[in-house]
């Protein structure tokens, strides 16, 4: 569309409409699911590359705004995806029999791991019932009894020789109360200590070598016990470990033959018998025994069914009833989450674990698929980044906790075996996320080669326009929200733009319109429709407006109520409305700046109220001095600029950034030059080259809707309007009053494409072009800056001059 | 099942305690009798042989030490420590017992022949219990399956009828009423003898014993030769004018290898 700068815009230029009759559908009810995000296929390209290269550290970020679609996407897509890829193992920790600290992972056919760890519960339980029952059985006990009896009997038969010889030798084998004493006997009753004195020498000597002699004799055999002892021993261990063998072989071969085919399970099952055997005891029983207290076999009892535990199959990840590769969203990405943890628990006022406590953390679960993560969240979380990152660099799941990690915790615990990782993992976050990441983390581009990063906008083209309804649709079916007709679509899409700030391009902010959709179906269903309708979307936005617009509304009253000085009609010397937006959260308000000029003599200095004391940004700081340059270039290009000028935003009291005001400081500079009235009635935006050249700002929109509130709740007068910059009119998607107003010819909205331009509106004075003798004619606006210019550098001549005369005088006072 | 019959007041039962231990397995195994009847005289025995004070006056008498196999001399002054100590550890034992299960309890420190000290006791009491003096004590082994599936095995041995019957009442209580720990014997002469000793004793039981074995009538050694055949846990006996004689009591002491639990009188359990 044409426009001339300078000329006011007419109200067609001041809104891109979207005809519904350029959909084929009549509702969204006739619109298929669409899952894709249009307009991001640079992002998607870069999403399936990193999902193609099989090579370390091709992990992507995916990069945007929130509510750009990212995770959408990225579910849709990986899980597109994963369903063509085949199921990864399952995991499993199994006890370490060699060393239980570093329990050991079993790598198994996806879907296998449940069924082994029920197949192993079996097998316990039926050992449990076997072995007692072998044991318990009159064979083992008939065997058993047999090696005690021979050693009771070898031993007696020793004992039964001595007590005979001293039988023979009239010597009594009595029990003392620590052992055992040979005592002489005469009459069958032990000798008395006066009556063996009283026997003569040679019997006395007999007796007491006698005693001796069997005392040594039964010292000797006594000594040889233990080691028959330990020989018996040896035979039962022999016999129990025998029959335990023979008991736990029928159910533990059956697993051997059902698992062949995994070779580690059959390794497994084969130390696990081993173990059974070794520690037959753990099956039977022992708090079950004749004469243990209540207490204790509770304590037994628990100790027992702890130590059966080692047997079981602590399984980490399981696949069973799932088909391709998986697809893990983690959100809450901690350490341990991430990472997986050893876990601990309570046992008689101790904290113990085991390898059955080992918990898979997102990792585990994603392990041979993908895993979706939110940058900002993982970098929250103490050492999950790091956690992840190493894991990632590694290849392997190495689990310890959070307290291992850092160094806090020093108690034992558990070191399971790594497990191999393989995986994609995707990050989801903002530029900043990445770009700091990017800048401040060397690792980080090793192993995130791949940035997906999302597009804020799209082109509003028809093929974008139709995606988008269709993607509303889905919303809709998804949500099971009322379809929308075809003119609700197209004003949402309208949204979209005005979103967007663009009338050419659409927001890619899906999380903005689906709100506005879910809203829109609540009013809708307010108002008793079965369709939303446009007076729905509309209702909607208004209403998001008015939630949001508290702060707005206060600032527009306090203008009206002259507490905020924004005038609206008049011209005033050195005083022009600017235009400023502030953004609170996700709402977003232009309201008009009173900027104010002054202007005396000096030495080319333009202040900025703002920048001294530390209110104005850099960007606005920029916008001065390229005004500053401009007026040097523009006007004075062979003198000194002998001026000094102050610039401030009248009652501002927040920082104030960017240099969309340039264009209306230059403006009020120049009314404060030439002593010439700026119309109050309208409003500036822009900012200005080093030519006088208009530039392109943000915000227009919101810019121009401010001014007009103002305007509007003071009387429209018909002169009112807002000065934009050329470049902006593409951005323009004006509220439905705005453009009314505008129609009717009581606003104005007018691009501009330098600040000449700007000028004359501003001053109802002609700018002036330069003849060729370099002059500005003598009525036009320019043409009175430079004399002002002028008459600044004569008088700062005249002032320097005198000051050099006064000088010469002192000096020649001097040489007098 | 045994009848019941009715209740005759307290019983007595007394625990004859030699100078080698505390006798604390015989404490464990009597704990089921006092569980089920707190109107029971507990009365400990401890009784230190005239012969081991004898031998202790001996100057040459050594002790060949059954803990650590080695040879010390044996002397009045450091026996008499040991016996003290002993009295003390057997009457907090016993009195310990008692206090758990609530039931009366005396305490005596008797000197003199063992024999005729048991005999007094036996005499005295409804029931004695008693160790045998085992001077070559066979060594234990223990493992958890033996720990596990080791029972106690009871013997019952019956000579007399009338005194049987209390006997089988004991061993039901001892025994805790699982029949298959019980072996009977019973002396027979005839297969009529065999007819109605079954049926005596399976009247008298609450189930089937885990045998009922018939030993020709060569009186108490045949009885000990197959107790000791079936490495019996404990003996029950009738305390019969046979088993009271000091020979049987002095074979019971040398030869058996398991505590014995002589049955004077008991009726059956009081309910």
């Amino acid at each position: 569309m044409g426009f001339k700068s300078g000329n006011p815009l007419p109200a067609q230029a001041l809104y891109r409409r979207c005809d519904p009759e350029q959909f084929a559908f009549k509702t969204t009810q006739s619109l298929e699911k669409f899952s894709k995000i249009p307009g991001q296929d640079r992002a998607v390209e870069a999403i399936h590359l990193a999902t193609e290269i099989d090579i370390e550290g091709y992990n992507v970020f995916v990069l945007g705004r929130p509510g750009s679609g990212r995770h959408t996407f990225v579910r849709e897509f990986l899980k597109g995806k994963a369903a063509e890829q085949p199921a990864p193992s399952d995991w499993c920790y199994v006890y370490n029999f060699d060393d239980p600290r570093q329990p050991l992972a079993l790598k198994l056919p996806a879907g296998v791991s449940k069924e082994f760890r029920v197949d192993i519960e079996h097998a316990i339980q039926d050992a449990q019932t076997v072995i007692p029952a072998a044991f318990e059985s009159e064979d083992f006990q008939a065997q058993q009894e047999a090696i005690t009896d021979e050693f009771k009997d070898r031993q007696e038969k020793e004992f039964q020789v001595i007590g005979k010889e001293a039988q023979k030798r009239s010597i009594s084998v009595i029990q003392t109360p620590a052992g055992i004493a040979f005592l002489p006997m005469q009459d069958n009753e032990v000798i008395k200590s006066d009556d063996f004195d009283k026997l003569p020498e040679d019997q006395q000597k007999q007796i007491r070598k006698d005693i001796d002699d069997l005392t040594a004799r039964l010292q000797r055999l006594m000594r040889s016990i233990p080691k028959h002892a330990r020989e018996m021993r040896r035979k039962i261990r022999q016999l129990e470990h025998d029959v335990a063998s023979l008991a736990v072989t029928g159910p533990l071969d059956e697993l051997k033959t059902k698992y062949q085919h995994i070779p580690v399970v059959v390794e497994h099952l084969e130390r696990m018998q081993a173990d059974i055997v070794e520690n037959v005891g753990l099956f039977l029983g022992a708090a079950e025994g004749a004469g243990v207290p209540a207490q204790v076999k509770q304590v037994m009892h628990s100790r027992e069914d702890s130590a059966l535990r080692r047997y079981a199959i602590s399984v980490l990840v399981d696949r069973s009833g799932r088909e391709g590769a998986p697809v893990v969203f983690e959100d809450k990405p901690s350490f341990s989450e991430l990472i997986g943890k050893i876990e601990y628990e309570a046992e008689f006022g101790t904290m113990v674990t085991s390898f059955n406590l080992i918990r898979a953390g997102a990792l585990h679960k994603a392990n041979g698929g993908y895993l979706v993560l939110d940058a900002a969240k993982v970098l929250a979380y103490p050492q999950a980044w790091e956690g992840l990152k190493r894991a990632i660099k590694s290849a392997e799941l190495r689990i310890r906790s959070l307290g291992d990690d850092i160094g806090f915790v020093s108690t034992v615990s558990l070191e399971p075996q790594p497990i191999p990782l393989e995986l994609k993992v995707v990050l989801i976050g903002e530029r900043i996320h990445y770009y700091l990441l990017d800048r401040y983390d060397p690792e980080f581009s090793e192993l995130f080669k791949i940035a997906a990063d999302f597009e804020d906008q799209v082109p509003r083209s028809e093929e974008n326009v139709e995606h988008r309804a269709r993607l509303l649709a889905t919303v809709i079916r998804q949500e099971n929200l009322r379809h929308m007709d075809r003119a609700a679509v197209a004003r949402l899409i309208e949204e979209s733009a005005r979103h967007a700030g663009d009338n050419e391009r659409l927001s890619t902010d899906i999380r903005q319109a689906s709100d506005l959709l879910r809203e829109a179906h609540y009013w809708a269903g307010h108002n008793g429709k079965e369709l939303i309708g446009v007076s729905d979307v509309q209702q909607a936005i208004d209403s998001q407006v008015r939630r949001a617009s508290r702060y707005m509304d206060q600032m527009q009253t306090e203008i009206i109520r002259d507490t905020l000085v924004v005038e609206t009609s008049g011209a005033r010397i050195g005083q022009v409305n600017g235009l400023a937006v502030t953004q609170l959260g996700g709402f977003m308000f232009g309201r008009p700046q009173r900027i104010t000029a002054t202007v005396s003599l000096g030495s080319g200095d333009v202040v900025d109220i703002e920048r001294e004391v530390d209110l104005g940004g850099p960007l606005h700081s920029k916008g001065i001095l390229i005004l500053t340059g401009f007026l040097k270039s523009h006007y004075v290009k062979d003198q000194p600029l002998s001026m000094s000028a102050s610039l401030v935003f009248e009652q501002s009291y927040g920082g104030v950034d960017g240099d969309s005001a340039s264009a209306g400081e230059m403006c009020v500079l120049a009314s404060a030059l030439a002593e010439v009235p700026i119309k109050q009635s309208l409003a500036v935006t822009g900012s200005v080259d080093q030519y006088g050249r208009v530039q392109a700002i943000g915000g227009v929109n919101h810019k121009i809707e401010g001014f007009f509130d103002i305007c509007e709740k003071r009387g429209l007068s018909g002169d009112q309007g807002v000065l934009i910059p050329a470049a902006n009119v593409k951005h323009l998607m004006l509220r439905e009053d705005v453009i009314e107003a505008v129609d009717s010819g009581k606003f104005h909205v007018y691009p501009v494409d330098h600040v000449d331009r700007c000028l004359e509106l501003l001053t109802g004075l002609p700018s002036g072009e330069r003849d060729a003798d370099g002059q500005f004619p003598e009525d036009s606006l320019n043409h009175k800056i430079c004399a002002r210019l002028t008459g600044l550098a004569e008088k700062r001549r005249a002032f320097a001059g005198a000051g050099l005369k006064q000088v010469d005088d002192t000096d020649a006072g001097k040489t007098s | 099942m045994p009848e019941k019959l009715p209740d005759t007041g307290p019983r007595s039962i007394a625990v004859f305690l030699g100078t080698s231990g505390s006798g604390q397995a015989l404490l464990n195994i009597l704990g089921p009798l006092l569980d089920k009847d707190t109107r029971i005289d507990l009365q400990g025995v401890f009784a230190v042989d005239d012969d081991l004070r004898h031998a202790a006056d001996l100057p040459f008498v050594k002790e060949l030490c059954r803990l650590t196999y080695s040879v010390r001399e044996f002397h009045g002054a450091e026996f008499e420590r040991t016996i003290a100590l002993r009295t003390r550890t057997a009457r907090k034992a016993l009195e310990q017992l008692a206090r758990r299960t609530g039931v009366a309890f005396s305490f005596h420190d008797v000197r003199g022949a063992t024999v005729s000290l048991l005999q007094k006791t036996a005499l005295s009491a409804d029931i004695t219990f008693f160790e045998p003096l085992r001077l070559f004590v066979t060594h234990q082994v223990s493992t958890p399956a033996r720990s596990r599936f080791q029972r106690q095995r009871y013997i019952v041995a019956i000579d007399d009828r009338e005194i049987g019957a209390h006997a089988l009442n004991a061993v039901t209580l001892l025994s805790n009423g699982r029949m298959q720990d019980v072996t009977v014997l019973i002396s027979a002469r005839t297969m009529a003898d065999i007819d109605s000793g079954q049926q005596f004793v399976r009247s008298r039981l609450p189930s089937d014993p885990a045998d009922i074995i018939f030993v020709p009538q060569d009186g108490l050694y045949g009885l000990i030769d197959v107790a000791r055949a079936k490495r019996a846990d404990m003996l029950v006996l009738g305390a019969t004018e046979e088993t009271l004689k000091s020979e049987s009591l002095r074979s019971l002491l040398e030869r058996l290898p398991c505590p014995v639990c002589l049955v004077r009188s008991w009726r059956g359990p009081v309910t």
